[in-house]
This record gives structure tokens, sequence and C-alpha cells, in this order.
């Protein structure tokens, strides 16, 4: 029977979840515009020195406001700094919100929902009851009284946000280890005699990746957006650093005039988060076909 | 159903403590002293030990606690550090405007996101779909700050249309309603068109619709009829929990457009750091969304009799 199978038989050919994934992925045309969009901003963060005609920080008192053109692209702000300059650093600061406030929130969050899905009993409603209190705030308003309480600063963002978006991936990991814990794979591992610190992460949290990687490609994008309002409101970046927010808030009192001097930060802000949202719909869709529609 | 409604009301109260006590605890860690925020850094050591035992602030932290819970719960919500208004006076005269402009938002959203989602249901895959869902993802990625600046800018600096800010004379204007409702419930409404339409297509491919389709019905009524109204139950529910998070959406558009209501008043209080004001806020702010969202449950339940009241 077994000589009769062809020999390479690529359908006998292991296939894994990343394998399927990007075979989903690939024939997604949005998904994989995401991609070269959520790549491109990549590359020009890395590459900012490279890119960026002047010094981002660089004061000059004789080219204040100065209108967009050949010397100044999109022009400066009312220190004479060039804001193409300004713009592409900036993509420094989003990428680094995005991706450390992600950390902080899906660390935070799978530690307690681990422990609330995993345990159940006593610790999960603990948990549970911590989830619903930090979740009775609209999300901005919490972040606000944290920033107050913390004080303004980029580094201050990263903890506020972590403080107030753990919640969304503990009830994902908390939903993912109750339905896990009793699995026969569970079971086994206990029968071998690991601690229950083994079976959690070394067993139960590989098999919840899909939900993990979902959560932290949408979650890029609402954390560029939401580190963007806290600087608009001036508890975000602190001057000089080039936060997109801010400049837009610089700008604001210029509309009338130099209509420009906001158009350009709001539109990068606008591309990356499209961007991300892109690529997250597409990954959602193609890491886990269930969760298409919610 | 009573029991329900009585078990949840029973669940919010353990939560609604939580909350006041993680408000207290925010406001506690603030560095620097309120007195001297009241008083200025120049005043006389008397008076400000006399405002200190006043406030209660020389008492340890959980009888500090206990006071800020019992005043709270009777709805004293302390005064301005600055002004000296009481921030529950104050915030009565905002809610109202706030509320408008919310109202205004979901009508404008409501509307726009359903009838695109529909259309877009409808020409599935077709351009009208693309360009539509193409839209809906760009509003949803905008942030809505900047869309209101750009509102500002073309109908009311460069066409004169609308007023740049403010509420304007008498309790309606919509002139001045317009844009801010619009700029609020832009993202929402690309959200309620991408779910709207996601509801719509599962709906149609039901059997009653082929049925309703066989029996010779015109496409609008089989449409309108009977896909539409049996999508609107979870249609309404995102829009009843959304109402709530147009807090969060009403700080930004309230400063961008000088709306005189609950957002502007809390980001006037931070640029002062007037923490009184801002505990004031987040804890009525809390409320309300707990609230409005325990409302929109009932009415889901009560709406939809397949579910379940356990």
């Amino acid at each position: 029977m077994l000589k009769s199978l062809p020999k390479n038989n690529k359908s006998l050919k292991h296939r894994g979840l990343w394998y399927d994934t990007w075979r989903r992925l690939k024939n997604n045309r949005a998904a994989l515009l995401g991609l070269i969009m959520v790549g491109i901003f990549i590359l020009v963060a890395i590459f900012a020195p490279l890119l960026a005609p002047y010094d981002p920080n660089e004061i000059n008192l004789g080219a204040i406001l100065k209108e967009p053109s050949a010397e100044y692209w999109l022009g400066t702000d009312y220190y004479g700094r060039d804001l193409l300059s300004r713009i592409i650093y900036g993509s420094r600061i989003s990428i680094s919100v995005g991706v450390i406030v992600q950390l902080v929130s899906i660390s935070i969050g799978t530690v307690m929902g681990s422990l609330a899905g995993y345990y159940g009993g006593k610790v999960d409603m603990l948990i549970m009851r911590l989830v619903d209190i930090v979740m009775s705030f609209p999300s901005l308003l919490l972040t606000i009284a944290i920033m107050v309480a913390l004080g303004p600063g980029l580094y201050n963002v990263f903890l506020a946000l972590g403080a107030v978006w753990w919640t969304r991936t503990a009830r994902i990991i908390r939903s993912e280890f109750m339905q896990h814990r009793e699995k026969e794979y569970v079971e086994a591992a206990r029968a071998l005699g690991n601690n229950d610190f083994i079976i959690m992460y070394k067993h139960i949290l590989p098999n919840c990746l899909a939900p993990i990687i979902i959560t932290f490609t949408m979650g890029v994008a609402s954390a560029i957006m939401a580190e963007a309002s806290l600087s608009f409101l001036g508890l975000g970046a602190q001057e000089p650093t080039p936060s997109w927010g801010s400049i837009i808030n610089n700008g604001l009192q210029y509309l009338r005039t130099k209509p420009w001097y906001s158009l350009f930060p709001g539109l990068a802000i606008a591309y990356t988060v499209l961007a991300f949202n892109l690529f997250g719909d597409g990954l959602r869709d193609a890491l886990d076909p269930k969760m298409k529609n919610h | 159903m009573t029991q329900y409604i009585i078990r949840r009301l029973l669940l919010i109260i353990p939560v609604l403590l939580g909350v006041l006590f993680l408000t207290f605890v925010l406001m506690y860690l603030v560095p620097g002293d309120p007195v001297l925020t009241m008083l200025g850094q120049h005043a006389e050591d008397d008076i400000i030990q006399r405002l200190r035992a006043e406030l209660n602030l020389d008492a340890p932290w959980y009888s500090q606690f206990f006071s800020y819970l019992t005043r709270t719960l009777k709805g004293d919500l302390g005064r301005s550090y600055i002004s000296r208004v009481e921030v529950t006076e104050a915030l009565k005269q905002k809610l109202p405007n706030t509320f408008k402009l919310a109202l205004a938002a979901i009508i404008v959203s409501t509307i726009m996101g359903i009838a695109i989602g529909v259309i877009s249901a409808v020409f599935k895959n077709t351009w009208i779909d693309h360009l539509a869902m193409t839209f809906a993802l760009f509003f949803i990625s905008t942030p809505v700050f900047w869309f209101g600046m750009l509102l500002i800018y073309f109908f009311s600096m460069t066409l004169g249309w609308t007023p740049v800010s403010g509420m304007g004379e008498g309790s309606f204007n919509l002139k001045h309603l317009i844009l801010p409702a619009i700029t609020l419930g832009s993202r929402f409404a690309a959200f309620l068109a991408r779910y709207t339409r996601s509801i719509m297509l599962e709906v149609i491919s039901e059997d009653y619709i082929r049925t309703a389709r066989s029996k010779g019905l015109k496409e609008n009524v089989v449409i309108l009829k009977h896909g539409l109204r049996n999508a609107m139950i979870p249609i309404v529910t995102v829009v009843g929990m959304n109402f709530a998070s147009l807090l969060n959406g009403s700080v930004l558009t309230e400063t961008i457009f000088a709306w005189p209501g609950f957002g502007r008043y809390l980001v006037t209080a931070i640029k002062k750091r007037d923490f009184q004001v801002i505990a004031g806020c987040v804890w009525v702010g809390a409320l309300i969304f707990v609230f409005v969202n325990l409302i929109v449950d009932i009415f889901y339940v009560m709406l939809d009799p397949r579910i379940s009241y356990d």
C-alpha cells in the first residue's frame, strides 16, 4: 500500500500554521498592500537620519513658518524647523509607541488572562473584577487620568496605555486558557509531573499565539492613534520630540493662514494607521478564518 | 427579566466602588500640593495649614478615601481649585451640551453608516462596494481632531458656510452643530458601515430572503423590509454601545470646536492642573459609561427573546 504512494508527494508535505497563514495572506490584495505600507513606514523610521534633509530639532529663526518650497518640501514650523524632517523622525516615535505599548499591554494581559483562565475560581473572579473596573472607564478618560498622575512624557504614555489596554488581551487569553486547560495534552503534561508554570507558558501559551499576534497588530494602529491624541492634548511627547500629534496641535493656531502645517502630520498618522489596519485585518482573516467579520 | 435587571444592578455596585477607588488613587498620586495650586506659591504658612486641615489633606489615605467616598456618593464632587465653582454644578451645565453633540453625532453616523453598509452589501464585490469600504477604512484610520480641523478649514474658513467654533445662540443651532457632529460621528459611521455590511451579507444569504425573492417581491422590498429589519437588532446594539464611547471622542472634538461641554471642561482642567475637576470628570465619565452600557444590555435582552437572562 505504501509503495503505491508517489515519491515526493507534495500533498503530503507538512503544512504549519505559518505556511497556511502566508498562503491565505498573499491572496488578499488589501492585506498585501497593508504589508507593503507597513514595510515602507518601518524603513522610513530606520533610515530617518539618511532620509531627513535637516536635523528635526534644528532651530532656524530665519526660516519661521515658511511655506512648502524646493528648499523645505513641507514647510517649516514656528521655530523654523523643517517639517518634513520632523515628520520623518516622528515615524520613530510612532513605531516605538505602537510596539512598546503593545508589548506592555500584551505582557500584562497574558499573565493576568492566563492566571484567570488556568486557575479559575477566586483568582479568576478577582482578576476579572479588576478587568471590569478598568473597562468601566471610557479608555481615553482613564488614560488621561493616569497621564495626569504620572506627568506628561513619552515613557508615561507607554505605561498609561499599557495599563489601560491589557484588559482586552486578558479577556482573550483567559477564554483561550479556559478552553485549553481541559484538553488531553494538558492532562498529559500534568501527568508527566510538570508544574503549573511549565504547563501554562510552555504548553498552553504557544497554542494561543494566533490571537496574541492578531491583538498585537491591530493594537499597534490604536496605540499610534492614542499617542497622537494624547500629544495633541499636550499630555504625550513633549517638545522638542517630533510627535505627529503635537505637530498638529502646534499647527492648530495657524490653521487659517498655514493649513499645510497640520495637514502633513495628519496624513502621516492616517497612512500609518491605515497600513496597520489593512495588514491587521488580513492577518486576522489569514491566521484565524473563524474570526472573519468579527 | 426583573431578576436579571436586579442582578446586573447589584453587580455594578462593587465595580463602581472600584472605579471610585481607582480615581482616588490616581488623584492621590498626583505630584505637587493641591493647596499650593489653589493658593499660589507665596501663600502664608498658617493659611496653607488651615486649608490643608479643611480639605482633610493631613489625614491618612484611608481616611481621605472614606471622606471622598461619602462626599462623592452624595453628589458632591468638590470645588475647582482655580475658579472655586462646584464641579457638580459646572457638570450640570456642560453635560447637556455634550449630550446634544453626541446625539447629533449618533444620528448623523447611524444614517450614513447603515446606508453605506447596506449599499455595500447589495453591491458586494463591485467597485461601489470597494470604494465604500476603502473610504470606511480611511475614516477609521483618520484622527478625529485632524479631520475636524480639515472641516473647519474648508467649510468655515474657506467657504464661510459654518461658524469656526462655539455653540451659538439658542438651544439648537444647526450651523454650529453640523461640523462637530460630523467630526465626532465620522469614525463611528465608518465602523458602522463595515459592521452593517457584514451583518447584511449574513442576512441576505438566509433562506427567508430567498423565499421573499422567489415570491417575486421587488428587490428593494426584499432588502429593506426583510433584510435590514432582521439586521437591525445587532446594529442597534452596536449603536447603543458606542453612544457611551462618544465621550472619548467628545474630549477631542470639543477641544477643536471650542464646544462648551464635558470634554472641553476636562481639557481646560488638565491645562490648568485642576485635579478636583479632572477627578470629577473621570468619575462622572465612568458613571455615564457604565449606566448607558447597562441600559443597552437590558434593551438588547428585551428586544431579542432568543437571548437568555442567565
